[in-house]
């Protein structure tokens, strides 16, 4: 049984080479990966503002894209909603001639799309004078009030603060549930695959290098097979305790300390960013914050990509994976087979769990 | 909740406002109902020099018969040029008897006509007239481009004459300019001493400008001009202007801008 | 002299429309597209302003005279030749500004338009256009302004006749040819009055609903 969106694209850029399979219902399916990874391409592939030279886009009983060979339908006709990174508001026009945009003949929907992003009161109002959490609403309104049959939203919430970002994305998930409509996301930070998605797509240069439901994150045992494969940052599957008036994440091969207060007791994932994880250099003092979580382990793999240097430890029973600019460290001569001490600060580790999760959108059944 | 949505198609606003729809729309199309321009087939092109004198004539012609030819005037080889290209101009006054024949050359012009003549002059800002010394001195002379016609060639034969042209040209003491107007208005300015101009320049500037300066005829060096009628394109009405020009009545206009009537060729 | 400024506005009224549509059009193709021979229409377009009137108004007399077809269009020495002439020369103007005001339109935002359902043409409309407003006037008002002073070419292929082509600035150049410099320092002013006129008139258009744009 083929699924309600199927998307296969092969494009190739310069030395870039896309290579994306992807189906999805009626949920919220997050597209997660580093930067560079192809993300947005996939995006502006699926939504027809490019056109791969392979590929097949099938949404609903219509064949948007078959090339070569079969019919290209133009962005305009795919009835595809876009939110893009900027939100790409119209500066000239009101709130209520933004979201109206899309709206062919009848505009009582306009309306009824103005209360439920709660933008009531502000509907005479100009992109340059809302807040930053009005104007994604504004943005959400306008792609969801022409009815689309499918959303992609472009890291919408990233320069958000936390708790707008957390209200945001609930949001998210009831309209999703209300409307039925799939809604494919694209993210590089963590918290929102956990927050949003029912099905994961994990990206990784131009290639979706695994998909799974997102509850086998929380599987014990899963997270070891998954992660490495998308070969970018650290999975922790443990268990968050308090102990000496602190809160730490711990597992079986170790413990980090997390900002004071952050967490209930429970079971958790955490995921670290590559970036994150500071190598100490031995003699030299060491910053406060990363004193406490001070890890020692042996370099497995290293190697020099442009002007990134990636290394594999293996330190408390864990594959890290860490990433720092090629100039850095140069006088700590790190090679592979040698010992490194390395911390990461407790507020980097970015914490994961089921209960933040709430109910997955939509979800296959 | 009642929604105004005005616009919501973003429509270009300003083709909304007041000022668009109640007053530039109904005034261009008022414009463009009654925009008629007449065509005249009745036109005389008149190389420049000429044109003060030919200007009053066609003003008295017109309080005598009720309707004159309009007047166009221009640069003798551009209006050569444009008769050729099918201007539709009936009879054509020049100095420059190099294009008469050009257009005679061409089969467009019947018969050419030298009707009158007018001396070089020789003006300069002061009030005593130039003596004959005067070029012997560190002056600059303006003189019309002598590639452009009779004006400036015969200036330059006659300074040639006097054997002056060179050095003249050599210390880039010599002012080229594009017509006689522009030559005295050089001179009056500052930027020459003397300028080599027509008798209408002078004493033009002589009657509007405080400062009239004074000029000086040089003798045998008087310029030549005559006028051709344009096959297929002159008139009954044209024709009558043209005999009036060289008529005995247009004679003393003539003299008063210093041309004199001459008949024959 | 009222002859001349009639005609004078006439060709303002014929222009200008003309630029705006004209000028608009092909700004915007030539700033998002892409095609043979490109480049060599853009030249081909701003030629006008490199070329001395003299030379380009020559070219075109024998253009227009000799070509076939072209005669019996009337254009020389015409009242449309003088509204072509006008035209000519301000072309240019306007495409640059509306080529850079166009191109100045981030395309993040027509992207967006697309995907809302709007075709090429509608984008453009609702979109482009209002977001290059200012670049379009300002070229417009520079545009209309080149045309109302454009004299060499209008003489050589309109030609100075009175009551027919002969526009404000010809009759100026007449006045001083006829010596008569009182008449012709009056025209310059009703010129110029002319010009701060259509300017002082884009300039109320200019001031739209919208303020504050980007």
């Amino acid at each position: 049984m083929s699924a309600y969106f199927e998307a296969s694209l092969r494009h190739r850029i310069g030395n870039f080479d896309l290579d994306v399979e992807l189906a999805l219902e009626r949920e919220i399916g997050v597209l997660f990966g580093p930067s560079a990874a192809g993300k947005s391409l996939t995006l502006r592939l699926i939504a027809g503002l490019a056109h791969p030279q392979n590929g097949t886009v099938r949404l609903g009983r219509r064949l948007l894209l078959e090339t070569p060979g079969g019919p290209v339908l133009p962005a305009h006709k795919r009835k595809i909603g876009l939110v893009h990174q900027d939100l790409s508001l119209f500066p000239h026009l009101t709130v209520l001639e933004n979201v109206a945009y899309g709206v062919r003949g009848e505009k009582q929907a306009v309306g009824v799309w103005v209360k439920k992003m709660h933008l009531t009161g502000v509907e005479d109002r100009y992109p340059h004078q809302l807040s930053g959490g009005q104007q994604q609403r504004v943005a959400l309104a306008r792609a969801l009030a022409p009815e689309p049959e499918l959303l992609l939203l472009d890291e919408p919430f990233s320069a958000l603060d936390g708790p707008l970002k957390r209200s945001l994305r609930r949001e998210l998930k009831d309209l999703q549930r209300d409307t039925g409509i799939p809604v494919l996301y694209v993210t590089h930070q963590i918290e929102d695959v956990c927050a949003l998605g029912s099905t994961v797509f994990l990206l990784r240069e131009g290639r979706v290098v695994q998909s799974f439901p997102v509850e086998k994150l929380w599987q014990a045992g899963s997270q070891v097979s998954t992660w490495p494969a998308l070969g970018w940052g650290t999975l922790i599957q443990g268990e968050v305790v308090r102990r000496a008036g602190g809160t730490w994440l711990s597992w079986a091969g170790g413990s980090l300390e997390l900002p004071v207060g952050s967490a209930d007791e429970g079971p958790a994932v955490a995921f670290v960013p590559p970036q994150e994880v500071k190598v100490l250099y031995p003699d030299l003092p060491v910053d406060p914050q990363l004193a406490v979580n001070v890890i020692e382990g042996r370099i497995v793999e290293r190697y020099l990509i442009g002007h990134t240097c990636t290394l594999y430890i293996d330190a408390v029973g864990l594959h890290w994976h860490i990433e720092y600019p090629a100039d850095s460290y140069t006088d700590l001569e790190l090679e592979e087979g040698g010992l490194v001490r390395m911390s990461v600060r407790p507020a980097a580790v970015a914490l994961l769990k089921p209960q933040d999760m709430g109910e997955t959108g939509g979800g296959r059944k | 909740m009642q929604l105004s949505c005005k616009n919501t198609t973003g429509s270009l606003y300003w083709a909304d406002s007041v000022m668009m729809r109640k007053i530039l729309i109904p005034l261009l199309s008022i414009l463009l109902f009654f925009a008629q321009f007449p065509v005249r087939s009745d036109t005389v092109a008149v190389a420049g020099g000429l044109f003060p004198c030919v200007s009053e004539l066609a003003d008295l012609y017109n309080d005598r018969v009720g309707e004159s030819p309009g007047l166009v005037v221009g640069s003798s080889g551009k209006l050569a040029s444009q008769i050729a290209a099918g201007a539709p101009f009936g009879l054509f006054i020049s100095a420059n008897l190099e294009w008469l024949h050009y257009l005679e050359e061409k089969g467009l012009v019947g018969e050419i006509v030298a009707f009158a003549s007018s001396p070089l002059v020789l003006w300069w800002s002061r009030d005593r007239r130039p003596g004959p010394n005067v070029f012997r001195g560190p002056v600059r002379v303006a003189i019309v481009d002598p590639a452009l016609g009779p004006f400036g060639s015969t200036a330059r034969r006659y300074l040639e004459n006097l054997e002056t042209y060179a050095a003249l040209l050599k210390e880039k003491r010599l002012i080229v300019t594009s017509t006689a107007l522009q030559s005295a208005l050089a001179a009056k300015s500052g930027a020459a001493d003397l300028a080599f101009t027509s008798m209408s320049v002078a004493k033009k500037i002589a009657a509007d400008f405080r400062s009239p300066g004074s000029a000086v005829v040089i003798p045998g060096y008087d310029l030549v001009h005559a006028g051709a009628l344009i096959h297929d394109r002159s008139s009954a009405a044209i024709e009558a202007f043209w005999e009036y020009l060289r008529s005995e009545e247009a004679e003393a206009v003539w003299q008063r801008w210093g041309f004199t009537l001459e008949p024959g060729e | 002299m009222s002859k001349a400024l009639v005609i004078s506005l006439y060709v303002l009224a014929l222009d200008v429309p003309l630029l705006l549509v004209l000028g608009t059009i092909l700004g915007w193709v030539f700033s998002r597209k892409k095609f043979v021979g490109r480049e060599i229409l853009l030249i081909l377009v701003l030629l006008p302003v490199a070329l001395p009137p003299s030379v380009l108004g020559l070219y075109l007399l024998l253009f227009f005279g000799q070509v076939p077809f072209l005669q019996p269009l009337g254009l020389l020495f015409s009242f449309p030749g003088a509204a072509l002439a006008a035209l000519i020369p301000s072309l240019p103007i306007m495409v640059q500004a509306s080529r850079s005001g166009l191109a100045s339109v981030p395309e993040h935002l027509e992207e967006a338009a697309r995907t809302l359902g709007d075709g090429h043409w509608r984008v453009f409309w609702r979109v482009s256009l209002p977001l290059s407003r200012r670049s379009l006037v300002a070229g417009i008002a520079l545009a209309a302004a080149r045309a109302l002073g454009d004299f060499g070419l209008t003489l050589m292929i309109a030609g100075n006749i009175p009551g027919r082509t002969q526009t404000l600035p010809l009759y100026i150049y007449s006045q001083i040819e006829a010596l008569e410099f009182g008449k012709a320092n009056v025209a310059a002013v009703l010129l110029i009055a002319v010009g701060i006129a259509s300017l002082a008139l884009v300039k109320r258009m200019e001031k739209g609903r919208h303020e504050r744009l980007l």
